[in-house]
């Protein structure tokens, strides 16, 4: 090594970095400097940023919790909106008509409700009526009690709105035990000839069934007896338990009603209903069914 | 000997006169934040080389280095209201600065298109580069640009946050400290980048170093 090296002056690499402190702009580039930055600022005063700029960083986890929480209750209240649409249980009917029955049964007890008032008014005037509201068994029904009279041999929204009314009664009478007897005793007063009210039921029943099993042999045009199934029909029928013999100790069987209504209710549920009307169809004069 | 580290040493602000500089600094933002817009103009001008030399040696370009300063001058300006004073005027400025330029450098990856500023030379400068060559006249000119275009390539060859680490320690000159502040890091972590910065950029410039 010569001396020229060995005297010479060390350079580190820190030192070479700092060179890089002398990389300066002239002093002409910080006029434009100076021009540009009070056009950004003039830009940044007209063009105001949103209110919930600022908000950002302050929320930086809220939101995406907030949001999460918001589906999550979203979906809750669906379920139980969903829940809420359905059919009112069996247990609702009962009581409803309890209600009733009692009020038809003990005419003079002063009763606070209207239809039981109309009940009492209408059972004075036309004994057969007011027993077909309260009594199943003894008593014959009319297509109508509110108003119009009895016909009896009807398919349709006269029938269903009678049988969703006494359906719910002897769904009631079925749950209380002592409700026989005052049956029995507002029966006592029905007429002679006055028709069978089971009877009654097995009729309407057959014809309920032979419109909602095109399977069988239609008699008439299908289709014209196929009606839309809709919420307020389906409630009425799920109302409507199966035609038993009203003399049959097996009556007051609840799980029979029960079974039956679910067998009803099995074949009223939409798909199968649409399933029905879409394979029926009419040709000239016949009626086809696709299987 | 280590030519002008001393001096320069020296001209790095001790830590009471940092003190001084940053309640000095306060005053004027609270005078800005009272509706003294005008004062934050004394701001710009005291701040605007600092921040501009720190962008500038992060992106090895004058034009980027220029807008982003401004713009980080103009994100200063919107938020000093929000400014609190629980750190300094600068460190705060710096902070808004860097990961301006960090945002702006991961955005534009893939583009590496380098202008520099000239060497000011400098008393400590021209020593400096003395050291480094006898050339003279136009050959020094030559060679002052060829080292100045190793360095930024030797700080190119860094990742963003290495190279980050190195600008503001041993160009700016800032402690530490401060440094994790400003980059939201721990002290140690500013030493591990420093320290492996310094072994890449020894790698590339050992042929101008005479150690």
């Amino acid at each position: 090594m010569n001396d020229q090296q060995r005297t010479a002056p060390k350079v580190s690499l820190e030192d070479l970095l700092r060179l890089k402190r002398a990389e300066r702009p002239p002093a002409e580039f910080w006029v434009e400097f100076e021009q540009n930055l009070r056009a950004k600022q003039l830009a940044a005063i007209v063009d105001k940023r949103p209110w919930w700029f600022g908000l950002r960083s302050a929320f930086k986890w809220t939101v995406p919790l907030g949001a999460a929480g918001a589906v999550a209750a979203t979906v809750m209240t669906w379920n139980m909106t969903t829940v809420s649409q359905q059919a009112p249980t069996p247990s609702e009917i009962p009581a409803r008509a309890t209600e009733l029955a009692h009020a038809a049964a003990q005419p003079a007890e002063s009763v606070s409700t209207q239809d039981e008032a109309v009940l009492v008014a209408q059972a004075d005037s036309q004994p057969a009526r007011a027993i077909a509201i309260t009594t199943a068994p003894d008593s014959h029904t009319e297509a109508d009690v509110s108003v119009q009279p009895a016909e009896p041999a009807r398919v349709g929204t006269h029938l269903a709105s009678v049988a969703e009314q006494i359906a719910g009664i002897t769904s009631a009478r079925e749950v209380e035990a002592d409700s026989s007897t005052r049956f029995a005793s507002v029966s006592s007063t029905t007429p002679a000839d006055a028709p069978s009210f089971g009877a009654f039921f097995e009729r309407a029943v057959a014809q309920l069934d032979a419109g909602f099993r095109p399977a069988r042999q239609p008699s008439v045009e299908p289709l014209t007896q196929v009606q839309s199934p809709g919420d307020a029909r389906r409630a009425r029928l799920l109302a409507f338990t199966s035609p038993v013999d009203s003399h049959s100790p097996q009556y007051t069987n609840a799980s029979n009603v029960i079974r039956s209504r679910e067998r009803i209710t099995n074949r009223l549920n939409d798909e199968a209903l649409y399933d029905s009307i879409r394979r029926l169809g009419v040709m000239g004069n016949g009626v086809s069914i696709q299987f | 000997m280590n030519v002008g580290s001393k001096a320069l040493d020296k001209a790095l602000v001790a830590s009471p006169e940092r003190q001084a500089e940053a309640d000095t600094d306060w005053r004027v933002v609270q005078r800005v934040q009272s509706g003294e817009l005008a004062a934050f103009d004394q701001l710009i001008l005291k701040y605007r080389e600092r921040v501009y030399g720190v962008v500038y040696n992060m992106t090895s370009n004058r034009e980027d280095a220029a807008d982003l300063t401004q713009d980080a001058f103009i994100k200063a300006f919107q938020s000093i209201h929000r400014f609190q004073g629980q750190s300094s005027f600068f460190t705060w400025l710096y902070r808004i600065a860097v990961n301006s330029t960090l945002t702006h450098l991961r955005k534009a990856k893939l583009r590496t298109f380098f202008s520099f500023e000239k060497i000011s030379e400098e008393d400590k400068t021209s020593e400096l580069i003395g050291l480094l060559t006898d050339k003279s006249g136009a050959d020094r000119e030559l060679f002052v640009k060829e080292l100045q275009e190793k360095l930024n390539e030797a700080m190119q060859k860094l990742s963003i946050k290495h190279r980050t680490v190195v600008t503001l320690f041993e160009i700016d000159g800032l402690s530490h400290e401060e440094i994790a502040e400003i980059m939201d890091c721990s002290v140690g972590t500013v030493r591990s980048r420093l320290h492996y910065a310094k072994q890449i950029l020894q790698a590339e410039l050992q042929s101008y170093t005479r150690l």
